[in-house]
């Protein structure tokens, strides 16, 4: 742009972020890739001898389940998700500038809002419901059932799934739909050979954006959950901090990771694919 | 002329692998109104950008009064740009705008106040001096862009476009009061253009640009006369081109062979050898139709394929017995072109001299 | 009829988003202290928890420590995000594509991550590494609020500022910070509020000595349902909703 002075306000600015992500970022997370080849320690702490036993660990059936378990239930999560939020967002689209601009701001309000307290407010309401529903079935139990559980992380992830789906469905060029019903598409056609190629990018951002959270949402399970009910998140404090196993739980924190490059990686293929721009994460 | 301000020496400028200019070399005078003008892509807000500072050569010197400035940053030249979408700031309204350079040179808040007063007066906008940018027309925020450039007392003003996004009238109205204020300033404008009208209205001289090749300098009137290629003809104004061969060079004229007919040209220059293939560029106007069939030196016959009433002119198109188009742009005489209905043939002529013949290279 | 499901439907969704928090809201009214039956209204739960010292000072704990990473991070952000737009530089598209994957990375991956670290180099646990880790997870989302507003700018204002004699400094001091000033509020106040609201980096970074209210409300909320938890949830609740007004404001302001 400029001749190429050396300045130092670009340098500055650049050497900061970078040092700043190489300490923060990614310096722990090599940490944490190499502690999850490490033995447990007498006193708690690890030993420096190489080991898989922390990998194998996750195979073991009783910490497979929570593994299992835990991405059955972020899948479901996302699945619920995208089913309601898709039309949901399609159809927020539909309204003129102003009209969407509200609504989009009543979705925009519980993205801000503190995910903890959401859930403590489905609490309530679960609780309420059930105190309900035991007027007529004195039997019946909501709370501390994967049901609430699972009712609870997709209010609290909804809204992660709205915004990026309706920002790529807002950037969708309302011609091209227009062109389609002129060249005969019927609606079914239209929407399934137009509209959902193009907004496949922002339904995998918005997958992502709820399926990783998921994992780690310890606070939910804990909350709305009873002690089976639990993430890889509960599994992941636990072990490191009751049960002071830091290699195991940096082997879970190490899955996540390699879910989550794999998650990265289908969507940069996809943008590749179905073109369009990066995501935007709307404010 | 005056002394130069600018020189370009060699100046070669690549992005990457693709070189967008080639050896450009110019010589610009002190308070002379330069235009670029060329086809879009050409390289002329390369060139611009160069020479403001946006941009390092590649290959080649800059030098801004006698000073070799290649290393000098944008900041530090006293080169000030009129942008093409005028970049005015959006968060300061016109006073602030204009008095930007000023602040940043410290002078006392005085003396920026008496500048830029004065400038604002000058571009008629002293009365919108608190107006935000976006609370302007395209005109005066036009207006503002040059005064917020000018107040600066820069040595050369480089504009891009300047007056593409106004409308036709306007943009009439600011060719005239941007000649008039570089005519009162006495700066030297280096100005970028796509409207031929526009560069050969306002110019003191041309550059015509074609590829990163500079093709011809010249003032208006010699580069729409004495085209110096096929590109410069073809590109300003209407030509029609003939393209035929030499049949006899002698010292005080040639003959040449279009389609099966023979002319004789007076041509005193030494280049062109028998043979050669040539083009010969005639404009629009300089064509006249014969009625009767008396013959003249210059005469083609072919028939009229159409007839385009223009206002104050006429244009027939005429399709010459070789296969040639040309068209003929006569002021319009309602008695005289009654008279032409298209199919008719007729004769066309030149008068001696207004011709350019071209090597066809 | 169509029009009608259709309107049905988004009704039906916003009503599901919002359901809960209104019944929070209303219960934080609820006279009844331990049974969850409506027993009428009282503002006392709002009265005890401002009598509650040890609360305050844990909101004012998390007040300072959001101000201080926000704007450390929005700082931060800002200058990268004007480097990323601005400059040509060795592992650009690296560092905007870290950027992303940082902003994407849940945040127990974060956690544990820092966690390590912070054991490792044998900072004590507390304000300091709050401050470090709630930084970092803000970062991402100052440097793409204003990526965005910057991919709008118009691109011949920094040079027109330059051309006017503008040195480095004086185009980010005087140009881009003001032009860019409604997105870099906006990066503050997002910022503001992910810091109030981080819970689970905040969890495995915080030491005994400072305690901040998202870990307190957690601590509170697992206990089972209280009266004061919910005028205090209802006071953050209606926080976050000023917090999002003005960011719209200012983002949509031209
Ligand atoms: N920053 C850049 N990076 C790569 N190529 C560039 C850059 N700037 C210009 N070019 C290329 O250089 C050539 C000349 O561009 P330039 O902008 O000078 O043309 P121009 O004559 O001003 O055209 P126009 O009339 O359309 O404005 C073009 O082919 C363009 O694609
Ligand atoms: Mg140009």
């Amino acid at each position: 742009m400029t001749p190429s002075k050396a300045n130092w306000l670009k340098k500055a600015s650049i050497t900061t972020i970078s040092l700043w992500l190489a300490i923060f970022v990614f310096i722990p997370t090599l940490l944490v890739i190499a502690t999850s080849f490490l033995r447990v320690g007498e006193n708690n702490f690890v030993i420096f001898s190489f080991t898989l036993d922390n990998y194998q660990k996750i195979l073991d059936p009783v910490f497979f389940h929570v593994f299992f378990a835990s991405c059955y239930l972020a899948l479901i999560t996302t699945f619920v998700c995208l089913l309601i939020g898709y039309p949901f967002a399609y159809l927020l689209t539909q309204f003129s500038p102003n009209i969407r601009r509200i609504l989009l701001l009543l979705v925009i309000i519980p993205f801000w809002t503190s995910s903890l307290i959401r859930i403590y407010a489905i609490k309530i309401l679960l609780l309420q419901i059930e105190r309900s529903l035991r007027f007529f079935y004195p039997d019946v139990s909501i709370l501390y059932t994967e049901m609430a559980v699972l009712i609870g992380l997709i209010y609290t992830m909804l809204p992660f799934m709205i915004l990026p789906l309706f920002s790529t469905m807002e950037k969708l060029d309302r011609r091209l739909i227009e062109a389609a019903q002129d060249l005969g598409a019927t609606p079914r056609q239209t929407f399934m050979r137009i509209i959902l190629p193009l907004t496949i990018p922002g339904i995998i951002a918005g997958s992502m954006l709820v399926f990783l959270p998921v994992l780690g949402l310890f606070y939910v399970t804990d909350l709305l959950g009873g002690a089976k009910n639990i993430v890889i998140g509960n599994l992941i404090k636990n072990q490191f901090l009751v049960a002071r196993n830091w290699p195991f739980a940096s082997a879970a924190s190490v899955f996540v990771i390699i879910l989550m490059a794999m998650l990265i990686f289908v969507y940069i293929k996809s943008i590749n694919r179905f073109g369009g721009s990066r995501h935007e994460k709307v404010q | 002329m005056t002394q130069k301000i600018i020189e370009l020496k060699n100046v070669s400028k690549s992005f990457g692998n693709d070189k967008v200019l080639h050896n450009i070399n110019l010589d610009i005078s002190n308070g002379e109104f330069l235009t670029l003008l060329g086809p879009s892509g050409c390289g002329k807000t390369t060139i611009l950008r160069l020479i403001a500072g946006f941009e390092n050569p590649s290959d080649g010197e800059i030098f801004l009064n006698g000073e070799k400035i290649n290393a000098i940053p944008a900041n530090k030249r006293n080169v000030c740009t009129v942008f093409q979408n005028y970049a005015l700031f959006p968060h300061m309204n016109v006073f602030d705008n204009v008095a930007f350079g000023l602040r940043i040179k410290n002078l006392n808040a005085e003396e920026i106040k008496t500048k830029v007063d004065a400038v604002l007066k000058m571009v008629k906008l002293e009365n919108f001096a608190q107006r935000k940018p976006h609370q302007l027309s395209g005109g005066q925020q036009q207006r503002v862009a040059i005064a917020r450039a000018v107040v600066n007392d820069p040595l050369v003003l480089v504009l891009d476009e300047p007056l593409s996004a106004l409308d036709y009238k306007l943009r009439k109205d600011m060719q005239i009061e941007l000649k008039e204020l570089q005519r009162r300033l006495g700066i030297t404008f280096i100005f970028v253009t796509h409207d031929q009208e526009e560069a050969l209205s306002m110019s003191d001289r041309i550059v015509i640009l074609n590829n990163g090749n500079i093709e011809q300098i010249g003032s208006p009137q010699q580069i729409y006369e004495m085209p110096q290629s096929l590109f410069v003809a073809q590109f300003i104004g209407e030509a029609n081109v003939l393209t035929g061969h030499i049949e006899e060079v002698q010292d005080d004229f040639i003959k040449v062979q279009i389609a099966q007919s023979c002319y004789q040209f007076h041509y005193t220059h030494s280049k062109l050898q028998k043979n050669d293939k040539v083009n010969v560029i005639l404009r629009p106007e300089d064509l006249q139709i014969y009625l009767d069939n008396a013959e003249k030196t210059h005469c083609l016959s072919g028939k009229i394929t159409n007839i385009v009433y223009k206002g104050a002119t006429v244009d027939l198109r005429v399709a010459l017995e070789n296969d040639n188009v040309v068209t003929i742009s006569e002021f319009f005489d309602d008695s005289r072109h009654q008279k032409f209905v298209v199919n008719q043939t007729i004769q066309i002529g030149w008068a001696d001299g207004v011709e350019v013949i071209l090597h066809d290279t | 009829m169509k029009k009608f499901s259709k309107y049905l439907y988004l009704f039906v969704v916003f009503v599901f988003l919002y359901i809960p928090i209104f019944t929070l809201i209303l219960y934080s009214f609820n006279k009844s202290t331990y049974s969850v039956a409506w027993k009428g209204w009282t503002w006392s739960w709002y009265t005890k928890l401002l009598a509650n010292d040890s609360l305050i000072e844990t909101a004012i704990h998390s007040l300072i420590l959001a101000a201080t990473s926000s704007t450390l991070a929005t700082i931060i952000g800002t200058l990268t995000a004007i480097a990323i737009f601005r400059y040509r530089f060795f592992g650009k598209k690296l560092l905007s594509g870290l950027i992303y994957i940082v902003m994407m990375s849940p945040d127990i991956v974060m956690a544990i991550s820092l966690l390590v670290l912070f054991l490792l180099i044998k900072i004590e646990l507390g304000f300091w590494t709050l401050l470090l880790s709630h930084i970092t997870f803000c970062l991402p989302f100052v440097i793409i609020t204003l990526q965005a507003r910057l991919s709008q700018l118009n691109k011949h204002l920094i040079e027109a500022a330059e051309d006017l004699g503008a040195n480095e400094y004086q185009t980010l001091r005087y140009v881009l910070v003001p032009v860019l000033f409604p997105a870099i509020a906006a990066g503050w106040l997002l910022s503001f509020t992910l810091s109030m609201d981080d819970v689970i980096i905040s969890f495995f970074v915080t030491g005994p000595q400072f305690e901040i209210l998202p870990l307190k409300i957690y601590s509170l909320v697992r206990l089972g349902v209280k009266p004061e938890v919910n005028a205090l949830c209802t006071i953050m609740f209606i926080f976050t909703f000023f917090v999002v007004m003005v960011s719209q404001f200012l983002i949509k302001e031209k």
